[in-house]
């Protein structure tokens, strides 16, 4: 199903780009809305850390466009069934809009060989993380202690 | 332009988490001091047994009946938009709200907007960021006390 092998998320946030870029793109930023990951990505390589240090995912930067675009490779290493699964595409895209609000644009693709992931991240998933970027942005708290 | 709704597009879902009570969304999307807001400026009133929305200039918007009407969890009322000459000629469609508590004072909200087979261009016209722009500003005005917009 097209629907699930692509998924696509919207959300407004009012924050500049450059804010939601260093959210995306850096540790201190994303340990407190993604899960506890401290994510580090750079032109190159995604890299997802654990609280325990263990490896969540670990993948190539195909765009690194900053403020823009990015995208970059997805396995879910922090599950066993899941990471036997081939790796998935994360595109991420910015655009200002009025008023200093963003939009962000979250499109999870290439997920055909890989159903668990898709089943897990589809939703509430990817809009758990998304809710709580936006919680942090706006009001310097994260949305879950 | 088809006369019917792509099969993906006909029963769409949108979920959004907030911090705030399950009390307080249910206000938020049932009052019009609330709903002025965040959803396009229209001034939207839930009863158990209607469902109204007025623009800024008291035309209406929407009008439709009640199906559910279940005080703070879930709510679900027919949907026509009168706003557009072109979408008012379709056929009614249905929104369904559903707010579950989470953990530390968080709440997931779900929109459900279904029974589009017969309103293709209104399922268009909601889709994707139609609805995410309503429940960004609905969190924004939740959490922050202020509208997303301006």
């Amino acid at each position: 199903m097209s629907t699930t092998t692509t998924q696509v998320f919207t959300i407004f946030i009012r924050a500049t780009p450059e804010q939601i870029w260093d959210a995306i793109t850096r540790p201190e930023f994303t340990v407190r809305y993604f899960h506890r990951s401290r994510i580090t990505i750079t032109p190159e390589r995604r890299a997802s850390l654990a609280p325990d240090g263990s490896v969540r995912g670990d993948t190539a930067v195909e765009v690194f466009d900053p403020r823009r675009r990015l995208v970059h490779g997805w396995r879910s290493l922090y599950d066993p069934a899941m990471a036997q699964e081939p790796e998935s595409r994360v595109a991420w895209e910015i655009e200002p809009g009025n008023g200093g609000v963003c939009k962000l644009t979250l499109t999870h693709d290439r997920l055909e060989g890989a159903p668990r992931t898709a089943q897990e991240v589809s939703g509430a998933g990817w809009m758990g993380v998304l809710s709580g970027l936006k919680t942090l942005l706006e009001t310097g708290q994260p949305l879950y202690r | 332009m088809s006369t019917t709704t792509p099969t993906h597009l006909a029963t769409q879902v949108y979920q959004i988490f907030i911090k705030a009570t399950p009390e307080q969304l249910w206000d938020a999307i049932t009052k019009p001091e609330f709903t002025a807001r965040y959803f396009h400026g229209a001034r939207i009133t839930v009863t158990p047994d209607h469902y109204e929305s007025l623009g800024p200039d008291d035309a209406v918007w929407g009008d439709a009946g009640v199906e559910v009407f279940d005080p703070p969890r879930k709510l679900v009322h027919g949907w026509r938009s009168m706003y557009d000459p072109t979408l008012n000629e379709e056929s009614e469609s249905r929104v369904t709200w559903e707010i579950e508590p989470d953990e530390d004072g968080v709440c997931k909200l779900t929109v459900t907007h279904d029974r589009l087979e017969g309103a293709p261009r209104t399922a268009e016209a909601v889709r994707g960021e139609g609805w995410m722009g309503v429940l960004s500003a609905l969190k924004t005005l939740l959490e922050t006390g202020k509208p997303l917009n301006g």
